[in-house]
């Protein structure tokens, strides 16, 4: 049986303001073993987003366990959620999320810099990561001098040189052309084949297909759970097929 | 025209929609602006208004000096013999009057009243062009040895001590201890004052009836002199044409006038010249509060520029040029600028009274401090300034905008760079660096001052009181009587309950009065003409020394044997024997004044700083009073609480002689406080303005890091998003402020080493660049720093970087 790296029970979380009780998860179990490749699909509002907080240790379950590779991680202290969220995850987001002020080379070697790790070593760590995405003649270039799709490589090259045990990204291609948009689905796919474990949410039925497997949300839950050979059936009833 | 005016209305509707922007933008300007007009009324009044007399441009002081002992800026006095050479030889001064200051007694009810005067010579009036409001000018034979005595009244001594007496003129009154009678021939208009210095002055009596012995002394010196300049000359030709007289007289005169040298001022320079750099200081400081003032304000306006930046990008989409956006954007910061200047000049006048009345004596032409037109016109123009200055670069910045970026908020994908801050930060560190200046310059003048705190005199001045009087002439009329008289008080105080010693001295040191002899020394090779040492020359009883805890050195002190009959005594001090034995014993030596008798050397006592506390002491040698009897003295007493026994000491000369008038009746503490008042009070203003100026600069760091931190929340999110814990949150928004403000302490330190050398005049005891004060100050500004960017890294590191990152 393969390692459970993300394990959720029964997770809850209710957003409460002075007039308004409003429930964004609603019992929520989830297992996402290591090296696995999990989209999470639904329509706007429907909870992707919280989910992928939570997962990410960016926001705290209102009930429920949550255990990230072998801690427990659904009540701990900022400090510590922190020091789990630097070391095991890596955020891939929408709008790359990349610092203005840092170049390429300086965005990807931040996460390392907040763990301690000497500086021949995050070097070599952050030159390495922008190698594995195509992006290490671009160091001393800043974000703003980039393309839309290359300043994602560059997000994906600063999630990746952590070394984390999760990659999570919330809808990496939305701010995307196409082409890019493709472009960073294919490099998400080669470091899943290289071992990396993803999550992905997504809203677009195309990059799902990405995906060992694809949780569709609901109004908090989840409703219902594909697998890629069955997606991959249904769609060729339908007439289509994966290239 | 028209559009300025719609300018000006869309600005100030603009500014009604920000009222908070508005609210402390003008109370930041007003403080500082408020500040300025009120240095600036008393600059204005001090230093700038013409003096009250229609020949102001051309009245001059004419002073002599020694050049081999004393310096020009040390001139002052006259001899009557050299001032009248100079008036017979000088081609450009084209009048000269004598005058020395005077105080007296008038009898106007039988009470008597103290009054302060000047005997002048009859020009004067002339020389001021002032017309008697009653009465007619001194005539030449009233001025003149020997004259029947007669007096001017001011208008405000007619008014209040005679009544207004439309009969005055011609009235004979008491005047004086002796309570002769003078015929008043003259009450001059309101508002007239000579010597300008003093306040008030209530007489004045012809000078050259006074003069007796000295109207041929040349080599005695004590009187002031003014001059009117003759038509067309100026000060340096006068000045040329007084050296070549001074010249003369050395060569004509050389017993007495080797080294002679005159001093020819404006006599509003003059008056202004101890009280100048401290008005420029402070000038310059207020100056500097409103840069920072500005500083801040500009910072606001750039923050809100930059949330204007849609609405200014509309309007050049829709056709304004930039120059328009700029007037438009400069009309806003006008109105701000004067509405600031009006409620600046509302603290003013509140700040006016405030000054006034904390102002040290001696400061002349206060009472004529006030906001006239000329204030009004500098704060109007001081306002525009600062409008234009705090409004310039913002209006520049957010008119420069990019209408594609802003109008389609092509900023996403990365966190907005620091670019736009640079200005920001350039301001604040400009804003470091001006506290910085203004802090080092307050902390030299607070070492300064706490050195002359700390400085010893040479003697105690705490737990002495001091009385001061001057025996009646009709009822002492000789130098036995008078010493009787003062002795019986000396008696009676000493036997006072509390009392621990009680003595006599003819001038009090730092008071202000001192008189200086030449001097020779028997067996000594003699003193080149006009080289000759000079000395503070005091008359003292015997238990002055214990009382004031001068310490004897070598010898003895005086004794009730060293009266008129016995053998002439001198007690000098260190400085005299160190300069003239300082390897003999000088007890037993012998030294003369003029043609008088030998007086022969019988102790030695340590130096004491007689004229200020800044000056090392210099000769004085002590008489005994029953030797040298002189009738106006202090009489000094020491006790634990020298306050309480002032009363008994008034007392006592009320029981001696009821009719006996007393004049200082005080603390010796307070007089040595008297003579730090002026440094107390630059202090103190310097001080609140660097402390205003410190306020600024902390409003400056902390405002420019709470908006960093608003407008990098989303970068924050990010950080934390990536493992950043609040601590390194906080380290890095702490350690921006900490660049910020190394930067502005390096460039403030570098400048504070520039402009405190301009201090040095006014500094004691502490070098114009001096360490412990410059790292103190490095300390306290980094701390306020820290302080001031803590709330804000506080706030970031409180971030919740959900919100941060899907807010942004």
């Amino acid at each position: 049986m393969n390692e459970a790296l993300i394990h959720l029970q029964d997770v809850n979380k209710v957003f409460i303001t002075e007039e308004l009780e409003t429930h964004a998860l609603t019992s929520v179990h989830l297992t996402i073993t290591k090296g696995e490749y999990v989209s999470i699909a639904g329509p706007s509002g429907c909870g992707k987003s919280t989910l992928l907080s939570i997962l990410g240790l960016l926001d705290a379950p209102s009930s429920g366990r949550y255990t990230l590779a072998g801690h427990e991680v659904a009540s701990l202290a900022p400090a510590e959620r922190a020091r789990i969220r630097n070391r095991e995850v890596g955020f891939i987001f929408q709008a790359f999320n990349l610092i203005g002020d840092l170049t390429v080379y300086e965005n990807v070697e931040l996460p390392l810099t907040y763990r301690g790790i000497p500086p021949a070593e995050r070097k070599r760590r952050a030159v390495d990561a922008l190698e594995r995405v195509g992006m290490a003649h671009r160091t001393k270039h800043y974000p703003a001098q980039l393309s839309g799709g290359q300043q994602q490589r560059v997000a994906v090259a600063r999630a990746l040189a952590g070394e984390p045990a999760i990659l999570l990204a919330d809808e990496p291609t939305g701010n995307l052309d196409s082409k890019n948009g493709e472009a960073v689905m294919d490099l998400l796919r080669e470091l899943h084949r290289g071992g990396a474990t993803i999550c992905m949410v997504t809203h677009d039925p195309r990059f799902t297909r990405y995906a060992d497997r694809t949780l569709h949300l609901f109004d908090g839950r989840i409703v219902e759970e594909t697998r890629q050979r069955d997606a991959e059936e249904k769609l060729s009833e339908s007439g289509f097929a994966i290239a | 025209m028209h559009d300025l005016l719609f300018d000006f209305r869309f600005g100030l509707r603009a500014l009604l929609r920000n009222r908070g922007f508005a609210l402390i933008s003008i109370a930041t300007l007003a403080l500082a602006l408020g500040a300025n007009s009120a240095i600036f009324s008393v600059v204005n009044a001090i230093l700038l208004r013409p003096l009250p007399f229609s020949t102001s441009d051309r009245l001059v002081t004419i002073a002599g000096y020694n050049a081999a002992r004393g310096s020009r800026a040390e001139a002052e006095i006259n001899s009557w013999p050299n001032l009248a050479d100079v008036h017979k030889q000088s081609r450009k001064i084209s009048r000269i009057a004598a005058w020395s200051r005077s105080a007296a007694f008038l009898y106007p009810g039988g009470e008597p009243v103290r009054l302060n005067g000047a005997s002048v010579g009859r020009e004067l009036f002339e020389i001021l062009d002032v017309k008697p409001e009653l009465g007619r000018p001194f005539t030449a034979a009233e001025d003149s040895p020997g004259a029947a005595p007669v007096i001017a009244l001011s208008h405000a001594t007619w008014t209040r001590d005679f009544g207004a007496d439309p009969g005055i003129i011609g009235r004979s009154i008491r005047f004086g201890t002796a309570g002769k009678s003078r015929v008043v021939v003259a009450v001059l208009p309101p508002g007239v004052r000579f010597p300008i210095d003093a306040d008030p002055v209530d007489f004045w009596i012809p000078v050259e009836p006074l003069l007796e012995a000295n109207y041929t002394e040349r080599g005695a010196w004590y009187l002031d002199a003014i001059g009117l300049l003759a038509p067309g000359a100026t000060v340096d030709q006068a000045q040329a044409d007084a050296t070549l007289i001074a010249k003369r007289l050395e060569k004509a005169y050389p017993e007495n006038d080797t080294n002679f040298r005159l001093a020819i001022d404006s006599l509003q320079d003059r008056l202004t010249q101890n009280v100048r750099p401290s008005l420029l200081l402070l000038m310059t400081a207020v100056g500097v509060v409103l840069l920072i003032g500005c500083a801040n304000v500009a910072n606001l306006s750039l923050a809100r520029g930059a949330a204007r930046h849609r609405e200014i990008a509309i309007r050049a989409a829709l056709g304004a040029t930039r120059a328009r956006i700029v007037r438009q954007l400069l009309a806003e910061s006008l109105l701000l600028a004067l509405g600031a200047g009006v409620v600046g000049l509302l603290f003013a006048s509140w700040g006016l009274q405030l000054l006034v009345s904390l102002a040290p004596p001696g400061v002349p032409r206060l009472d004529a401090v006030t906001l006239d037109a000329r204030v009004l016109a500098f704060a109007l123009a001081l306002s525009v300034a600062t409008g234009l200055l705090f409004g310039l670069a913002p209006a520049l910045a957010a008119s420069k905008t990019n209408l594609t970026e802003t109008l389609n908020d092509a900023t996403r994908g990365s966190t907005e760079g620091r670019k736009r801050n640079r200005v920001r930060n350039a301001i604040v560190v400009a804003e470091i660096a001006l506290s910085l200046v203004m802090l080092v310059g307050a902390g030299l003048l607070l070492r300064s001052f706490v050195q002359l705190l700390h400085t010893n005199p040479g003697f105690e001045p705490r737990g002495v009181a001091v009385l001061e009087v001057s025996p009646r002439v009709n009822l002492y009329a000789e130098d036995p009587q008078v010493l009787a008289m003062q002795n019986r008080i000396l008696d009676e105080l000493a036997r006072t309950p509390g009392v621990q010693s009680a003595g006599l001295i003819d001038a009090l040191p730092l008071a202000g009065d001192q008189q200086i002899n030449t001097f020779t020394i028997v067996g000594h090779a003699p003193f080149p003409p006009g080289e000759g040492p000079a000395a503070t020359v005091l008359s003292v009883t015997p238990t002055l020394f214990e009382t004031m805890q001068i310490t004897l050195q070598r010898g003895r002190p005086f004794t009730a044997h060293d009266d008129a009959n016995a053998q002439p005594v001198v007690i000098v001090d260190e400085t005299f024997a160190n300069r003239f034995f300082p390897s003999v014993d000088p007890i037993g030596r012998q030294i003369a004044f003029h043609s008088g008798k030998p007086k022969t050397i019988v102790g030695v006592v340590r130096g004491i700083r007689f004229a200020t506390l800044t000056e090392a002491p210099t000769m004085t040698f002590y008489l005994p009073q029953a030797q040298r009897t002189v009738r106006r003295v202090s009489i000094v007493a020491r006790t634990a609480d020298p306050d309480a026994l002032l009363p008994a000491m008034r007392a006592i000369v009320r029981r001696i002689d009821p009719q006996q008038p007393v004049l200082g009746v005080r603390t010796l503490e307070a007089v040595r406080a008297d003579t730090l008042a002026g440094r107390r009070f630059t202090l103190t203003l310097l001080g609140v303005l660097a402390a205003l100026a410190l306020l600024l600069a902390a409003v400056g760091i902390y405002s420019i890091m709470s908006y960093s931190v608003a407008q990098r929340t989303s970068e924050i999110g990010i950080r934390m998003a990536l493992g950043a814990r609040a601590e390194d949150v906080f380290r890095l928004i702490v350690g921006q402020a900490a660049r910020v403000t190394a930067v502005g302490v390096g460039l403030g330190m570098i400048a504070a080493l520039i402009v405190t050398r301009m201090m040095r005049s006014l500094l004691y005891g502490v070098a114009p660049g001096d360490p412990l004060t410059i790292v103190a100050i490095c300390l306290l500004l980094g701390g306020v720093a820290l302080v001031a960017s803590w709330v804000p890294a506080r706030r970031a590191a409180r971030v919740d970087p959900l919100l941060a990152i899907y807010n942004s």
